[in-house]
């Protein structure tokens, strides 16, 4: 039963959205966790995909803990230990809504629609 | 004043140039400089920190961001702030808290007591740019803002633009004569007194 805390959100490099095995899950731990710690830049990331925006997460070792684009142009660097992450998240909303790149072009954002 | 202002939120965008936010070394160096309260990123081309940081004063949070990350990464130039001070009719009415309807009559002259600003550009027929301290300086005087309307920090981010701008483009200008005729524009402007007194002291 505690499988059901697992979140569901996963990246597909991690075994992507749906139930999780003891594989993936050993995987996750060992990985560096895949989700950001803070919940509203969480949500904001998740904004960022819906909108047809791409996270890239950050493979060193420093305080970024990825950037999120919109492959035409814009493009957010998120650290992983902002000092308010409320105001981050709003920021984040913020360079999603003054894109006005065509990201028509990208099926991405179909894709998260018919995901969710 | 100064021993009643508490500390507040401070929001606004810092356009850099010389620095590439997205690159791990030098975000480590911004963030670990004090700029954690900002997000810093890219568009089409232009890098930027977009801050909400707490400080007593608009001023304070300017300077102390302007220090902060031109100290982090060497080469580093802060080209723009904004709020931009060139504001469309849409822009004023966001930023007054005014519907847009009703600038368009100040504007027009159809309502209150007369004398709003002029537009200072025209950048295509269809659209016209105010300059936001004029805008900011007569809303504050004719009490027509639902919000208050911080008239210091709109001339402070505007002289700030303009200063960055006269460094960009006289950087370009090599002939004595043409930086004479800029020096000559400013007229006789304290700011030329304050560095020149600054000069004589360090050398």
């Amino acid at each position: 039963m505690w499988c059901t805390a697992i979140p569901t959100d996963l990246p597909p490099d991690l075994g992507g959205r749906g139930r999780v095995d003891n594989l993936q899950l050993n995987a996750r731990l060992i990985v560096k966790e895949a989700r950001h710690p803070d919940k509203d830049i969480r949500k904001a990331v998740k904004d960022a995909q819906n909108a047809g925006w791409n996270v890239e997460r950050a493979r060193g070792t420093g305080h970024r803990w990825g950037t999120v684009s919109c492959g035409q142009g814009c493009a957010v660097a998120i650290s992983g230990t902002p000092r308010r992450p409320g105001d981050i998240a709003k920021r984040i909303r913020e360079a999603i809504k003054k894109c006005d790149h065509d990201l028509s072009t990208s099926n991405t954002a179909k894709r998260q629609k018919d995901n969710r | 004043m100064s021993t009643s202002a508490r500390p507040s939120i401070h929001s606004f965008t810092l356009f850099f140039s010389g620095v590439d936010v997205l690159d791990d070394q030098q975000f480590d160096a911004l963030h670990e400089a004090g700029c954690d309260d900002a997000l810093f990123g890219v568009r089409d081309g232009a890098h930027y920190g977009a801050f909400d940081r707490e400080a007593k004063t608009f001023s304070e949070a300017l300077t102390s961001a302007i220090a902060d990350t031109t100290s982090a990464v060497p080469g580093l130039r802060v080209v723009r702030i904004e709020p931009d001070e060139l504001v469309t009719m849409a822009a004023i009415a966001k930023r007054s808290g005014l519907s847009r309807e009703y600038i368009r009559l100040l504007a027009n002259q159809q309502r209150g007591p007369g004398g709003f600003p002029a537009p200072v550009a025209y950048p295509d027929s269809k659209t016209r740019l105010w300059h936001w301290p004029d805008v900011a300086h007569w809303l504050t005087r004719h009490h027509k803002a639902k919000l208050i309307l911080d008239a210091h920090a709109a001339d402070l981010v505007a002289a700030m633009n303009a200063a960055f701008d006269l460094r960009e483009h006289a950087a370009h200008l090599h002939d004595k004569n043409d930086l004479a005729l800029v020096a000559q524009a400013l007229g006789d402007n304290p700011l030329i007194h304050t560095s020149r007194t600054q000069d004589g002291e360090s050398s």
